[in-house]
């Protein structure tokens, strides 16, 4: 009986686990096997070369800049809006009048696509008659050419997509706050402690479940990171600060090679298994209990 | 009592400031688009000449009606396929299973972390091979087997505060396993399971990526690529403005559902990171 | 609550039912008001068939070749499905030929021959076909005198002057014959205060630009043998970078125009802010001069490199359509084809893509903006050493080397010294290497 019912209940799981295995875990496996073929997308001809294609990724150029600047992205990200976030969530969760709209506005950038987003953002930062140029020639400065190098680009990036996507953030550490008894808290301060004592010690690790999953989300997140760059320097310069989805769309898409950009593809999701993985057991490992 | 006064002001700023940067890059997008093509000049101030007619420009254009259409026929596709197999997936595993949830998080912490590019790559050209570019059922699919692990994970939670004598006082009613769920269990999710669709149509609404690349038909294209192909400035005329006012208006349902339902939405993020 | 979400539930699928019918509807919509024509006789001739086209338009010329399609469902009874394909056109259009569902008329892009040769109809009994011009017929008829595509417009490629600036600046732009020249004009506006080049790093420059410096005769080197059987080996193609080394140098371009989009380089020369484009057409002479009605916009040929060297305008393919082979309403596209050369309606679309216009005699009366400023062409450039020839990559470099060399002009932004350059030369001879095939 016991177990003709649990059959039962399976067949409620099959639906999901079908959609799970064949648009999750087959096209994992059909990338690895175009990773093998010099393949251009399109022809019915598809050459095979074993690990050729691995060997071109490990001298392509871009390929080795798409994943320095995504692992900026990433963890740039995951630290900023963390930080951020946790101050933002402090922040929302004093009792004041219009906290309700704050947080409401605060979030709303969330709910308008990263493609238009990084649209109008282009016009915040152009060198020559953007927003932040005119003002800060308003207040006698220098204009600053804020897409100059790779690396100020990955830093303007993060920043932008950082403060434009704190809502879920804040709302994550929002929640964990309220959920600390005010008792707690309480008694600290019989105790004589000032805020930043009861910050250190009572607040952030309780605060700790919140912690773990805003992070190991952001990251993921943060590792896809795509429709928001195309506009805002558009992954120049020469690359420097163009993400592997990115390069991935770019190779099978525009360049025809299927074989390479599928091999990339795979590699990225390792990647991403590899690093956000451990961080994620290290992480749930040292989960408190109260 | 004076310390408190300043204490309000401290937060009064902050507030502001907080909200203005939020508010910022949509002030800019409305400015933009009130512009008329020949009019660069400074992009802080309001245009001195305000162009109204861009959005009416933009309102007459057929493509971005066929565009609301579509992307509407998608975003409902997409919610009736998460909630659905989502819920009862959660059910089953809820019920069925006495598995620890550590594992099943587990498995569906493994899924998201495949991107979408490489689902994209993986299954494109069996997509095209079947026929299935172009098809806004076969873009729900994808999008909503991206959705999939953690909506069954959440109502998983959801159905797991609800006492199991519910089902067996309706098992001894005569009711099976099927009736039970669909009769007495999905109602009691009735919550969860807007605010769930709205987020679902939200991001359904914004997906980029995968349109971009399955979608090419313009009868079949949602708002989003009808708004990139008005920032494509491919041919003979350019027009910023145009294409900014474009985008208003695609965003423009999007920010309505927001105003309405930011209660909700807010409350129901903060709840879900509670549970997760 | 429950009846809120069987409400917004019901709403859904009622929604998602009236968007699936939608497409019925609409195409019985457009059959009635076809059966009132009935003065045309033209009227209902496809009545029943349905034409699907591929296009590139976006913006303006998208409106225009929806109203022109509607118009000719309207004239003769035919529906018509547009794939409104923009940028990813090429992408798209090659993921079909792979699956071997071409549209019935899709727009070439450029490549009628290279890339769709074997895809498409040959139209050269056509009769539109005899009033193609001359560098017309250079670019879509094959050697063995096939041509694949109805086409009604061409695009010409060359350097753009914002006339104006350069006056004040004290530059005569029609006296510019080589590079150099066109340098010293460069420093000539610098002295004057404005930034001289609004152009940005693209193909533009290092692509469509370079066959002044790589294959004509006369100029400093001839490659164009070797581009065509492979072996070259791109060591001629440090003058290039080394001439355009020396400009960014020397500040003729802009701080930031490695991050221009191109709506800012339009705009700069527009607004007086820039002297010249180079690598730019007349369909954004056209866009200019939208931007700025008072302005006065000039195109003219890419400079030689020597003194005995030619100055060039490519022509590449404009708006160009070709009827699928395997189409099974060949002779419904070929009417399509046949009303699209139609003089009004070639007009009606070039006028918003900026292009000018190829067929003999629509090109005698015309007053878009891009026929103006190729006319003006013509007429100011008559004593020149000046040639039209094929876009660069087109002509000599296989499928994908016009992406590569994107990249190199980047490269050449980031890094033009001595080492940079060896590295460009070495990433564009593994490159060449692997697409020629």
């Amino acid at each position: 009986m016991q177990k003709k019912l649990n059959r039962k209940y399976f067949l409620f799981i099959v639906p999901a686990i079908f959609m799970v295995v064949a648009f999750k875990f087959f096209p994992i496996g059909n990338a690895f096997r175009l990773c093998l073929y010099d393949w251009d997308g399109f022809s019915p001809e598809m050459k095979f070369t074993g690990f050729e294609n691995f060997k071109v990724l490990v001298k392509d150029q871009y390929f080795w800049k798409a994943l320095k600047a995504t692992l900026c992205y990433a963890f740039g990200i995951t630290i900023v809006k963390n930080i951020v976030g946790l101050a933002l969530g402090l922040f929302v969760n004093k009792e004041f009048k219009g906290r309700g709209a704050v947080r409401a506005i605060v979030y709303l950038p969330i709910m308008i696509s990263g493609f238009i987003m990084g649209q109008i953002m282009y016009y915040f930062y152009q060198y020559d008659g953007g927003i932040f140029n005119e003002l800060l020639g308003k207040l006698g400065i220098e204009p600053i050419y804020f897409m100059q190098t790779g690396n100020r680009t990955i830093l303007v990036v993060i920043l932008t997509t950082s403060i434009l996507h704190i809502g879920s953030t804040m709302l994550t550490y929002l929640a964990g706050l309220q959920r600390i008894p005010n008792e707690l808290k309480e008694s600290c301060r019989l105790d004589g402690a000032n805020k930043w004592n009861e910050f250190i010690h009572i607040t952030l690790p309780l605060l700790q479940p919140s912690i773990i999953s805003s992070v190991i989300l952001n990251l993921i997140a943060s590792f896809k990171i795509y429709d928001i760059i195309g506009a805002m320097g558009a992954g120049g310069p020469d690359g420097a600060s163009s993400s592997l989805t990115q390069l991935i769309s770019k190779y099978y898409f525009s360049q025809f090679r299927a074989g390479y950009g599928a091999t990339i593809a795979f590699v990225f999701f390792f990647i991403i298994v590899v690093i956000a993985w451990p961080i994620n057991k290290y992480l749930n490992s040292k989960k408190v209990e109260f | 009592m004076r310390k408190k006064k300043g204490f309000r002001v401290w937060i009064l700023l902050v507030a502001v400031f907080v909200c203005f940067v939020a508010m910022w890059p949509l002030y800019e997008l409305l400015n933009l688009s009130v512009r008329d093509i020949s009019d660069y000049s400074s992009r802080l101030a309001f245009p001195e000449v305000i162009k109204l007619s861009n959005f009416k420009d933009a309102f007459m254009n057929k493509q971005v009606w066929i565009g609301f259409k579509n992307s509407f026929i998608y975003a409902s596709l997409t919610i009736l396929l998460e909630v659905v197999i989502g819920s009862m997936a959660g059910y089953g595993l809820s019920r069925g299973s006495k598995r620890t949830t550590k594992s099943i998080k587990s498995v569906q912490m493994l899924i998201m972390m495949v991107p979408g590019v490489v689902t994209l790559v993986g299954t494109y050209a069996l997509m095209t091979k079947l026929g299935l570019t172009n098809s806004l059922f076969a873009l729900a699919l994808l999008t909503a087997a991206g959705g999939i692990p953690s909506c069954s994970f959440i109502y998983m939670n959801f159905i797991n505060s609800i006492p199991v004598a519910l089902d067996e006082a309706a098992r001894i009613d005569g009711a099976n396993v099927t009736n039970t769920f669909f009769r007495i269990i999905l109602p009691q999710l009735t919550p969860i399971t807007i605010t769930r669709s709205i987020m679902i149509a939200i991001g359904a609404w914004n997906n980029y990526l995968m349109p971009l690349y399955l979608i090419n038909n313009a009868n079949k294209q949602p708002i989003i690529l009808v708004i990139r192909s008005a920032f494509a400035m491919v041919g003979g005329d350019r027009n910023l403005a145009m294409a900014c006012a474009t985008c208003t208006i695609g965003i423009l349902p999007v920010i309505v559902v927001y105003c309405i339902l930011q209660k909700r939405i807010i409350a129901s993020q903060i709840g879900s990171s509670i549970k997760g | 609550m429950k009846k809120v979400f069987v409400c917004l539930l019901s709403l859904l699928l009622v929604f998602s039912l009236v968007g699936c019918s939608g497409d019925d509807g609409k195409s019985n919509n457009n059959k009635k008001p076809n059966q009132e024509i009935k003065d045309n006789p033209d009227a209902n001739t496809l009545a029943g068939v349905n034409l699907e086209i591929a296009v590139n338009f976006t913006g303006d010329a998208q409106t225009a070749f929806a109203s022109v399609c509607s118009a000719f469902e309207n004239r003769y009874g035919a529906t018509i499905t547009i794939d409104w394909y923009g940028s990813d056109h090429a992408t798209l259009m090659t993921t079909r030929m792979a699956a071997n569902n071409m549209p019935d008329i899709y727009v070439t892009a450029g490549w009628s021959i290279k890339k769709y040769k074997n895809y498409s109809l040959d139209l050269r009994d056509e009769p539109y076909c005899k009033d193609y011009t001359d560098s017309a017929l250079g670019v879509i008829q094959d050697k063995d005198g096939s041509i694949y595509v109805c086409m009604i417009s061409e695009g010409i490629n060359g350097v753009v002057y914002n006339v104006n600036v350069c006056e004040a600046a004290g530059v005569d732009y029609l006296s510019i014959h080589t590079w150099d020249d066109l340098w010293e004009a460069c420093e000539k506006i610098k002295a004057y205060g404005i930034t001289p080049l609004a152009s940005r790093p693209n193909a533009g420059l290092t692509s469509n630009a370079v066959g002044t410096w790589l294959t004509y005769d006369g100029e400093i080197a001839n490659v164009a043998d070797k581009l065509i059987d492979g072996t070259w080996n791109w060591e001629e193609y440090r003058y290039v970078i080394q001439a355009y080394g020396k400009a960014i140098d020397n500040g003729y371009f802009f701080v930031d125009a490695r991050s221009m989009n191109e709506m800012d380089t339009l705009e700069r020369l527009a607004a007086g802010r820039a002297g010249i484009i180079i690598g730019d057409n007349t369909a954004s002479v056209q866009t200019m001069y939208e931007m700025n009605n008072k302005g006065n916009f000039a195109i003219g040929p890419f400079p030689a490199s020597t003194e005995e060297g030619v100055e060039a305008i490519t022509v590449g393919e404009g708006d160009a359509f070709a009827i699928s082979k395997n189409s099974k309403n060949i002779e419904a596209a070929k009417i399509f084809l046949r009303y699209l050369s139609e003089e009004e309606v070639t007009k009606k679309i070039i006028s918003a893509t900026g292009r000018k216009a190829c067929q003999q005699p629509v090109l005698e009366n015309d007053d878009t903006d891009g026929t103006k400023a190729f006319l003006r062409l013509e007429e100011e450039y008559k004593d020149h050493n000046m040639v039209y020839k094929n876009i660069f990559d087109r002509e000599y470099l296989p499928s994908g080397m016009f992406g590569v060399l994107g990249n190199v002009a980047g490269k050449i932004f980031a890094d033009h010294s001595k080492k940079g350059e060896d590295e460009i030369i070495s990433y564009l001879q593994t490159e060449f290497k692997r697409l020629y095939k």
